[in-house]
């Protein structure tokens, strides 16, 4: 570990996970002589907040109210050649040496050590461990586990076997044959009190944020930051009224819209679209918009929403609903398929102001929230009758401001002005603590093993969801 | 009041070390930094949930700063997340704590000023928090921060719906927010207002209005600067002219906002309204003369009643256009008058000669026309004859005759056949010249000149807080509570807004015989204003014009004003209380001048928009004596 920051900022406003359960912690001290920030890396979230443990931690000279991963870019690569894979974000390579290929989404690589190859669509990707290789199309990627490594086209992924991986290009991911896999360099931004957004580099295998770039962003405090599901894009939300969208290949801005006329508190992208993202502001009004237009806001009428709204979350399932949460504590979520009148249903969940609000991953009903009421709640969010499905009281003292599912154990982290990040295991439909059962189709349901950071999943169609169901006692293992 | 340069101040957002902000703002070459009280993200909670029990300083350390640099160096800034008129009563029960321990501790601080933000029309609750507060004596500005057009008429061309109504209408109107406050306020004169200069600038009107009002900053974001060649940050002509009207009141400036001209630096924002300064057209010789007494309310001379001293006349004799005025009319009407009559004297009497100069004004007029004339200086102050005697002496010789008498009761031997007096107010009678004129006119030849040959006084209404506040604190023991405001004022009027084009109100001419007739001073008339923007009226300003023969007229009327004239500076009308009118409507004023035979006074009182009480009935408050 090559820095800890000095000066022990208190108030932790936001946490992030990455796919593989990596937590970036964002830390302000909003009292006393410095008002300034700071950004953690935990490899386990459970070794969160001691910065004695932390893998990588940075100093600003601004508080931070949010900060995002960037993971990767979009060339994302996760190759494990002790047969099993795993899943990375849309653009997908999958590699196998059982001799099977599986293929990603659309820009798919299909990877083989017996030799043989098997050609995806359009941006090919070919590797073969006989020492030589075939190139697919412009896009190409050569693997060979003889050891040596022969580069491609600008965005390259290098394999290879021998143990040791090797970066290519900036978006990079190398695959390691241990079982375990190393994402390449991880990104994050930061959104910071000064109106400035930062954008750090991880590298050195997670364990220095290096400084990449400032931009001047904002004339006030940036609230929050939001990735686009493909990470070309990202927005910033500031007090100064505006928001910025943000090119993240160049990390210049784009587009500065003034569409709301008082604080915009958050913005959501879209988990599917990368062009359409909503905002929630002070004014009261949600706006969604589509980046693709030239009068890209659509102003969203009739919401009824009890109170101001303060952050949004769109729901995993469908393409258009979104979850709602309010200075008063509610709860709510809108069917954007009839903008002319959105139903709504609400629930007063908390007594203060919510703060974040997250779904649990591929789960369209779970929505984590958190407040300035100093509880962590999850809710049952559906169309008729939201339902609280459990809340924490106990264990903050203070403003919970950041929440975030930890995708590999399913436990639902929270952090706050206590200086706590809290990981609980989220109980369900009201029923005995357990663990979280992941059921995929036609397959026998296997349990996760929430004792380790890995978990097994046998393979199943991408496009798949998968269903959360209550786990039986005899299912823990 | 005046500064040699003019005085700017940078807004921080964040500021992670007050020492580091502070030095950042002074080397940038600003004189004083806006810094966040408390941190503007630092919620807090007090009456429910494990929050209200945090144990944490509410700030950073008044020890890092010395009490000296608190009180010149820092502007404090209230949160931003307070909503003291939040619908919901959590919200606004938190946040009128908050505010409260923010005010405090700002006290405490004792910084100069401290910046609130006014956000919209509903601010009633925060009024009355604020206003508690400054009841209570505390030492410091409260700048409300107000922008000039609302934000929810700034929006981007980013939708994609159309709005309802056309674009170009404004839909809320900020004044409307500060009117509000302001008033619930009880127009306290602490709260002020810091103006954020937006983008888009309103009309001239509500330009108008606002420069009426108590601005004591400006706000300057560094977005509606301009870039020129160089790459420096300008304004465009508009802002410019707005800027300029903002340094005449003394208001300062705060620049907000990114440096978004990299390489030059915040320094050269500070630069470049330093320069605007700089460039200030240069005063005009009433400005110059009225430096200082801007807003300061004189009661009015009384010439008549009391004795002038000798630094009046002094002062008033430095004028440059009066005398070559009347020197002119005197000039033209001797000519007349010899034409007319061919005669080989004139005579010539001077009523209220004073120390001498509209004496000086005849003889050289009369050398200039190569016309004899014979002078009455006829003068009822007994210090002011002393001068006359002297002058008469040593520099008039014979061609004068010096009167120690009151014109009213002079016996003359003879009949003049040009009278030339100034005994003008500001409003033209007020000083009694028609009653003193009357009175003389029976030694006028029946077709004797009288220099002026009439005068009329106007009116326009006017929206000042300053100036209403200003006559509220004029209380005397002596009189009844309402009495401030029942009597005019002189008063050099500057910070304000004159609402409407000023109208005629009451004429006078001389000689003033008609046949048959009492000649009668009374005088009733009604007078209509129109209102272009929602003002509040606080008054009227009072002018006159006069000519003094033919063509040679004297006036303060704003329109007409004579070139470089001080003599005399507007009056004010008071009214008890403001009233609101809205655009639109009309101001009607009902105005009498009443001669009870042992003095003159003046009543008024508005019938339009609302009828309200008579101001000054029976003159208890203020006359003229005779």
């Amino acid at each position: 570990m090559e820095f800890i920051p000095a000066v022990v900022t208190r108030h932790l406003d936001s946490i992030h996970f990455t796919e593989d359960g990596a937590l970036l912690l964002a830390a302000s001290s909003l009292t006393n002589r410095y008002w300034t920030g700071s950004l953690w890396h935990f490899d386990s979230p459970d070794t969160a907040p001691d910065t004695e443990r932390c893998a990588a931690g940075v100093e600003l000279n601004c508080g931070i109210s949010d900060a995002k991963w960037i993971n990767g870019s979009s060339n994302v690569i996760a190759a494990c050649d002790s047969g099993k894979w795993i899943s990375g974000p849309s653009n997908v390579i999958v590699a196998c040496d059982s001799g099977k290929w599986i293929s990603g989404s659309s820009n798919a690589i299909a990877a083989c050590d017996s030799g043989k190859w098997i050609s995806g669509p359009s941006n090919v990707i070919v590797a073969c461990d006989s020492g030589k290789w075939i190139s697919g199309s412009s896009n190409a990627i050569a693997a060979c586990d003889s050891g040596k490594w022969i580069s491609g086209p600008s965005n390259v992924i290098v394999a290879c076997d021998s143990g040791k991986w090797i970066n290519g290009s900036s978006n990079v991911i190398a695959p390691y044959d241990s079982g375990k896999w190393i994402s390449g360099s991880s990104n994050v931004i930061a959104a910071c009190d000064s109106g400035n957004l930062a954008l750090y580099e991880l590298c050195d295998k997670g364990h220095t944020f290096k400084h990449l770039s400032q931009a001047m962003a904002h004339d006030d405090i940036v609230t929050s930051v939001g990735v686009n599901t493909d990470k070309t894009k990202a927005t910033s939300a500031s007090m100064d009224t505006r928001i910025k969208l943000w090119d993240l290949e160049e990390f210049t801005c784009t587009a500065t819209y003034q569409a709301h006329w008082d604080t915009v508190w958050s913005t959501a992208w879209h988990l599917s679209e990368t062009s359409i993202f909503l905002s929630a502001s002070q004014d009261g009004r949600l706006i969604l918009w589509d980046t693709r237009k030239s009068k890209p806001a659509t102003v969203i009428r009739n919401t009824s929403l009890p109170a101001l709204p303060t952050c949004v979350a769109w729901q995993p399932s469908s393409k258009l609903s979104v979850a709602v949460g309010t200075e008063a504590g509610h709860l709510l979520l809108l069917d954007l398929r009839n903008l002319a009148a959105p139903s709504s249903s609400s629930i007063k969940c908390h007594e203060r102001g919510v703060h974040k609000i997250v779904f649990a991953p591929e789960s369209s009903y779970q929505l984590a929230s958190v407040s300035d009421d100093c509880t962590v709640a999850v809710t049952d969010i559906s169309d008729s009758t939201p339902e609280l499905l459990y809340r924490d009281e106990t264990n903050h003292s203070d403003f919970v401001h950041g929440v975030d599912w930890n995708p590999v154990d399913g436990r639902l982290f929270s952090c706050g002005w206590d200086f706590k990040v809290v990981g609980r295991t989220v109980p369900l439909l009201g029923g005995v603590a357990g663990n979280v059962t992941v059921k995929t189709n036609g397959l026998a349901p296997e349990t996760m093993d929430t004792s380790t950071q890995n978990y097994n999943l046998t393979c199943g169609e991408m496009k798949n969801k998968t269903q959360v169901e209550k786990s039986d006692q005899s299912d823990i293992s | 009041m005046a500064s040699q340069r003019v005085s700017c101040g940078r807004d921080f957002t964040s500021s992670p070390d007050i020492n580091g902000t502070l030095n950042e703002a002074v080397k940038s070459g600003f004189d004083f930094a806006c810094v966040p009280v408390v941190n503007p993200r630092f919620k807090r909670e007090f009456f429910n949930g494990p929050a209200k029990n945090r144990r944490a300083a509410l700030t950073r350390s008044d020890m890092l700063l010395t009490s000296e640099d608190w009180s010149s160096l820092i502007v404090g800034k209230m949160s931003p997340w307070l909503q003291l008129d939040s619908t919901n009563e959590i919200i606004r029960k938190n946040s009128i704590v908050a505010f409260k321990q923010e005010l405090a501790f700002a006290s405490h601080l004792s910084v100069p000023a401290i910046l609130i933000p006014l956000k919209g029309p509903n601010c009633a609750n925060l009024a009355r928090v604020l206003n508690s507060f400054v009841l209570q004596g505390h030492n410091h500005q409260f700048w409300m921060r107000v922008p000039m057009i609302a934000p929810e008429d700034s929006l981007g061309d980013v939708f994609e719906e159309e709005e309802e109504e056309g674009k170009t209408e404004l839909k809320h109107d900020t004044w409307h927010w500060w009117n509000t406050l302001r008033l619930i306020c009880d127009c306290n004169k602490k709260i002020s207002i810091a103006l954020e200069v937006t983008e888009n600038l309103p009309s001239t009107q509500a330009i108008d209005r606002w420069c009426g009002e108590p601005v004591k900053a400006a706000i300057l974001p560094t977005s509606i600067f301009l870039t020129n060649k160089k790459g420096y940050p300008v304004l465009s002509r508009a802002h410019q002219q707005l800027v300029k009207r903002l340094f005449k009141l003394d208001a300062q400036m705060i620049i907000v906002g990114n440096c978004r001209h990299g390489d030059k630096g915040m320094r050269s924002y500070q630069q470049y309204l330093d320069h605007l300064w700089q460039n200030q057209d240069p005063p005009d010789k009433v400005m110059q003369f009225a430096k200082g007494y801007e807003d300061y309310l004189q009661c009015p001379l009384q010439p008549l009643m009391d004795n002038l001293e000798s630094q009046t006349y002094e002062v008033f004799e430095k004028d440059p256009f009066k005398y070559s005025q009347y020197q002119k009319a005197v000039l033209l009407a001797l000519q007349d008058r010899v034409k007319e009559t061919n005669s080989k004297v004139v005579v010539v009497m001077v009523l209220g000669a004073g120390r001498g100069p509209l004496v000086t004004a005849s003889m050289n007029a009369a050398r200039k026309a190569d016309i004899k004339i014979r002078v009455y200086a006829v003068e009822k102050n007994p210090n002011a004859v002393v001068t006359l005697e002297n002058l008469k002496c040593e520099v008039w010789g014979d061609l004068v005759t010096v009167v120690s008498c009151d014109m009213r009761t002079w016996d003359p031997p003879e009949k003049a056949d040009i009278i030339v007096s100034e005994l003008l107010g500001s409003f033209g009678d007020n000083e009694l010249s028609p009653e003193c004129l009357d009175g003389a006119e029976r030694f006028l030849k029946d077709d004797g000149i009288s220099i002026p040959v009439n005068y009329t006084s106007f009116l326009a209404p006017l929206s000042s807080p300053k100036l209403w506040t200003e006559t509220r604190n004029c209380k005397d023991q002596n009189k009844p509570a309402d009495a401030p405001f029942e009597t005019p004022y002189v008063v050099k009027l500057h910070n304000m807004n004159v609402l409407d084009t000023a109208q005629p109100l009451f004429h006078f001419h001389h000689p003033n015989r008609v046949k048959g007739e009492i000649p009668d001073n009374n005088r009733y008339e009604v007078l209509r204003f129109n209102v272009q923007e929602s003002v509040l009226l606080h008054g009227f300003a009072g002018y006159f014009e006069c000519v003094l023969y033919a063509d040679v007229t004297l006036s303060i009327v704003p329109e007409t004003h004579s070139p470089g004239m001080f003599s005399w500076f507007p009056m004010y009308f008071p009214i008890k209380e403001p009233v609101f009118v809205r655009s639109g409507n009309h101001i009607a004023v009902q105005f009498w001048r009443i001669n009870d035979g042992k003095k003159v006074w003046y009543e008024w009182c508005i019938s339009e928009p609302e009828v309200k009480p008579i101001h000054n009935p029976n003159g208890r408050a203020y006359t003229i004596g005779l």
